[in-house]
């Protein structure tokens, strides 16, 4: 019996250092650390304060201070930074098409060892790894989720039934719409990324229009903006337009974040806005709407054969230093504990699938619509080459200006895909949504 | 009940298992083609694979194996071969259904479900060494169903703990399933035992490598102490063993050993894969022209008499219903003297075409050495059999010398 005892002791004791070991590996950023994590992304107003929000409990914890910094031209910022060789620890990301390219530049850290890949993997949903993962390496996650294509209205001015159809919508909008109340509010201005709405509205049209492989084609660069199922989206947009608040001055003009106040005044300037889920937050803080002053409805199908299809987006972070505060830092956001902290702000969807409370009946039925759609599809724009989502943003807004130069806008931004997709890549700026 | 036993034994069961096996093959291939039609034939997220074309090879493979494993183990049920290679073919086409449904499970934004994650578990895991342990089989055993040695065999054996050691790493690692990076792992090692996968699967794909190159080696020594007609039969077969064996290791090293971006890993799986489409063809060529278990003469009247059958009964239909115009244009009615007058003629037709078949695949697919028969073959021994029988019945009934 000794013996035996005495066989299994080299055993238990490797056994102890490998738990000790892995117990280590997997710590939660628990301890105090201090020192500082720099962190640049797209979010100001509103949007930075939440984050702040979210990482004070985190500061609290470790000793870490977070220095953000927002920018609208995250891209651009980056390029320069890593130019200079002075880049921040930790940053949003504009979007996969531009994460893949910052990877390939080598300038991301593999997040395989900064943060607990396999949680992560498990609290995920599959598309989100996916869009992260180059070759194999995992460089970037998704901290919160955005589902688009929503159409917001005013439950005090809009009573009627939520529409079936785009044609019933119009109809219905059109039966609700009172003096001049117009149908839909469009905000363009975006800074550097204006027009970034409108690659929305075109986004949902062609997918709605066409379906989601069609949707999938445009994407790849497959398929000719002079086509007809893109051509069709742009006009479906054009018309839109053409029943919106204002001019095309005050819709290139407005802040996207202002973008829904007229919902709100009295008259009311319009009946619907289109955008995402984390417009919530710009209703209260910038038209002063109050719960219950707003609801949605998803955008309804045009083709019964592509219902129940949605698009939606990320904010997608990397690594750029690793660092003891930058590996904390990621390891936090990703916590159940954090992203409920960025629900309970309202406006945002988690990507964790551990989260399942929301703070609200608009935030709950968002997410239940996110999760029973069919097909969901990633925001086209930023799924594009970086040169190709520039000519994209910069074509919506010719075309917004002069809807007769439909044919031409859409024959330069071909001109841009061959070149584009050929690997003509630049490093312009872009849009994240 | 006395009377059933006889009865079950005279069943082809190895005939039986080995078509349910080539339609199971098939079949699946059929349901991998209508998923992915119905994804329109996009590449699905595998790690080193980006574009279609492995796919397609993979399919053609899968058929490939499958067909000459049917062959096999339907003519020479008793030779582990066959079984081999349908169970390489079928393993092909089950994994790719997993492929397909995993990238069926990214369409929506939700977890894929948990039956699809369990089969993607087992595809990333499992099919790879078990393919490499099967091949390794495959090389050992070409083309008799038995090692050169014992001592041979260890290969074999050094091969399936090996892959068991490579599975237990891969099939337990944290970072997700292998071959489907963004799916996480159900059955990801607690951290306790994390760090024994790194040594579990170096001293795995050690026992692995070794085994295949041994197995390797050991088709060479084969082919070394053959005499002529064995030798011409193992030619082709030695010389894709080499192939596969020279493509092979260096993928099973980059896919388990190395860090290597995915255009790279792409470019060695398809070396790897063309030199494993090249196993069943030769093994397809060593039946063929060199007379390889006889089963040339089961192919040879296959390929005359399923046209033959075709042409006839085309011939037929088309004569009767010609025939039958005729009578109605002549006589103004239908007769029951076109059917018999077109039997007789198609009757007639028989032979000559019979031959002229015959002629053609004999051209096509004589083979290279008449007088050289397989060594390992049923019909060889027959044939010597009666050959030495009727050497003894002349003797016996030839009159006796008059000196």
């Amino acid at each position: 019996m000794a013996s035996v005892a005495r066989n299994l002791q080299l055993p238990l004791l490797i056994l102890s250092v490998f738990a000790l070991l892995g117990a280590t590996c997997t710590a939660m950023p628990s301890q105090r650390i201090g020192g500082t994590v720099s962190v640049i992304g797209s979010w100001s107003g509103p949007e930075e304060e939440a984050f702040r929000s979210v990482v004070a409990p985190f500061e609290e914890q470790t000793g870490i201070t977070v220095e953000y910094r927002g920018t609208r031209d995250l891209d651009g910022v980056l390029w320069e930074g890593i130019a200079r060789g002075r880049v921040p620890d930790v940053a949003g990301l504009p979007g996969p098409g531009h994460m893949a390219d910052f990877a390939r530049e080598g300038a991301l850290q593999d997040l395989t060892q900064i943060i607990d890949i396999a949680q992560y993997k498990s609290d995920t949903v599959p598309a989100f790894v996916e869009l992260g993962t180059i070759d194999g390496r995992l460089v970037g996650v998704f901290i919160k989720a955005t589902l688009k294509g929503l159409v917001w209205y005013n439950p005090n001015i809009y009573t009627l039934e939520e529409p079936e159809t785009w044609a019933e919508l119009q109809a219905l909008g059109l039966l609700a719409a009172r003096g001049d109340t117009e149908l839909w509010c469009v905000a363009l201005e975006s800074g550097a990324t204006s027009g970034w709405p409108a690659t929305d509205w075109i986004e949902d049209f062609l997918l709605r229009q066409s379906g989601p492989d069609v949707y999938d084609d445009w994407v790849a660069g497959t398929l000719p903006w002079t086509s007809a199922e893109v051509r069709s989206a742009f006009e479906a947009y054009g018309e839109v337009i053409g029943d919106s608040f204002g001019d095309a001055p005050t819709v290139l003009a407005t802040n996207f974040i202002d973008g829904g106040r007229p919902l709100f005044t009295e008259p009311p300037g319009c009946l619907f806005h289109h955008q995402g889920t984390f417009m919530t937050e710009f209703f209260r803080s910038r038209a002063g709407a109050r719960a219950g002053e707003y609801d949605f409805f998803p955008f309804p199908p045009i083709d019964e054969r592509f219902a129940n299809s949605v698009t939606g987006a990320g904010d997608l972070f990397g690594v750029f230093n690793d660092t003891p505060q930058a590996r904390a830092l990621m390891q936090y956001l990703l916590t159940p504990e954090a992203q409920t902290l960025w629900v309970e702000r309202g406006g945002a969807l988690s990507v964790n699938r551990r989260v399942t409370e929301y703070p609200d009946p608009i935030s709950r039925r968002a997410a239940e619509v996110l999760s029973s759609a069919d097909r969901f599809r990633f925001d086209a724009s930023d799924l594009m080459p970086e040169t190709m989502n520039a000519a994209f943003l910069q074509g919506v807004i010719d075309y917004t200006q002069e809807p007769q130069r439909l044919d031409e806008v859409l024959e330069s931004l071909d001109v841009t895909r061959l070149r584009a997709y050929s690997g003509d890549v630049l490093t312009q700026p872009q849009g994240p949504p | 009940m006395i009377h059933a036993l006889p009865r079950l034994a005279s069943v082809p069961w190895g005939r039986l298992l080995a078509g349910t096996l080539l339609l199971a093959t098939v079949g699946t291939l059929a349901l991998d083609i209508a998923l992915w039609s119905g994804q329109r034939f996009r590449p699905p997220p595998v790690s080193f694979i980006q574009g279609q074309a492995i796919y397609v090879v993979e399919m053609l493979m899968a058929l490939a194996y499958g067909a000459m494993g049917w062959l096999l183990a339907s003519r020479v049920s008793r030779n582990a071969l066959g079984w081999l290679f349908l169970a390489i073919g079928l393993a092909m086409a089950v994994q790719l259904t997993s492929t397909f449904l995993v990238q069926a499970g990214h369409e929506a934004f939700r977890p894929v479900e948990q039956s699809v994650l369990l089969f993607a578990w087992a595809g990333s895991t499992l099919h790879l060494p078990l393919t490499v342990v099967l091949l390794v089989f495959v090389f050992l055993l070409f083309p008799d169903g038995k090692p050169l040695s014992r001592r041979w065999a260890r290969a074999g054996w050094a091969a399936v703990g090996g892959a068991a050691l490579v599975m237990f790493s891969v099939g337990l690692a944290p970072e997700g399933l292998q071959w489907f990076p963004s799916l996480a792992n159900p059955f990801a090692a607690p951290p306790v035992v994390r760090p024994l996968l790194p040594a579990a699967s170096l001293l795995g794909l050690t026992l692995l490598v070794a085994g295949a190159l041994v197995a390797s080696a050991s088709m060479a020594v084969r082919y070394q102490r053959a005499e002529a007609v064995e030798r011409a039969q193992l030619r082709w077969i030695a010389i894709a063993v080499l192939f596969l064996t020279a493509a092979g290791v260096p993928f099973i090293l980059a896919r388990y050993a190395l860090s290597m971006d995915y255009a790279s890993g792409e470019m060695m799986l398809a070396i790897a894969l063309a030199a494993g489409s090249f196993l069943p063809v030769a093994a397809a060529v060593a039946v063929l022209r060199h007379r390889l278990y006889d089963i040339d003469l089961i192919l040879n009247r296959a390929f005359v008499y399923i046209p033959l059958t075709a042409i006839l009964g085309g011939l037929y239909t088309g004569g009767v219903a010609l025939a039958q115009r005729l009578f109605v244009a002549v006589t103004g009615d239908r007769s029951d003297a076109a059917i018999v007058i077109t039997t007789l003629v198609i009757a007639s037709a028989f032979t000559p075409v019979r031959n002229w078949l015959q002629s053609f695949v004999d051209r096509r697919f004589k083979p290279v050495n008449q007088e050289g028969h397989a060594r390992h073959s049923p019909l060889h021994e027959l044939n010597e059999r009666v050959a030495a029988l009727e050497q003894r019945l002349d003797t016996s009934l030839s009159p006796p010398k008059r000196d």
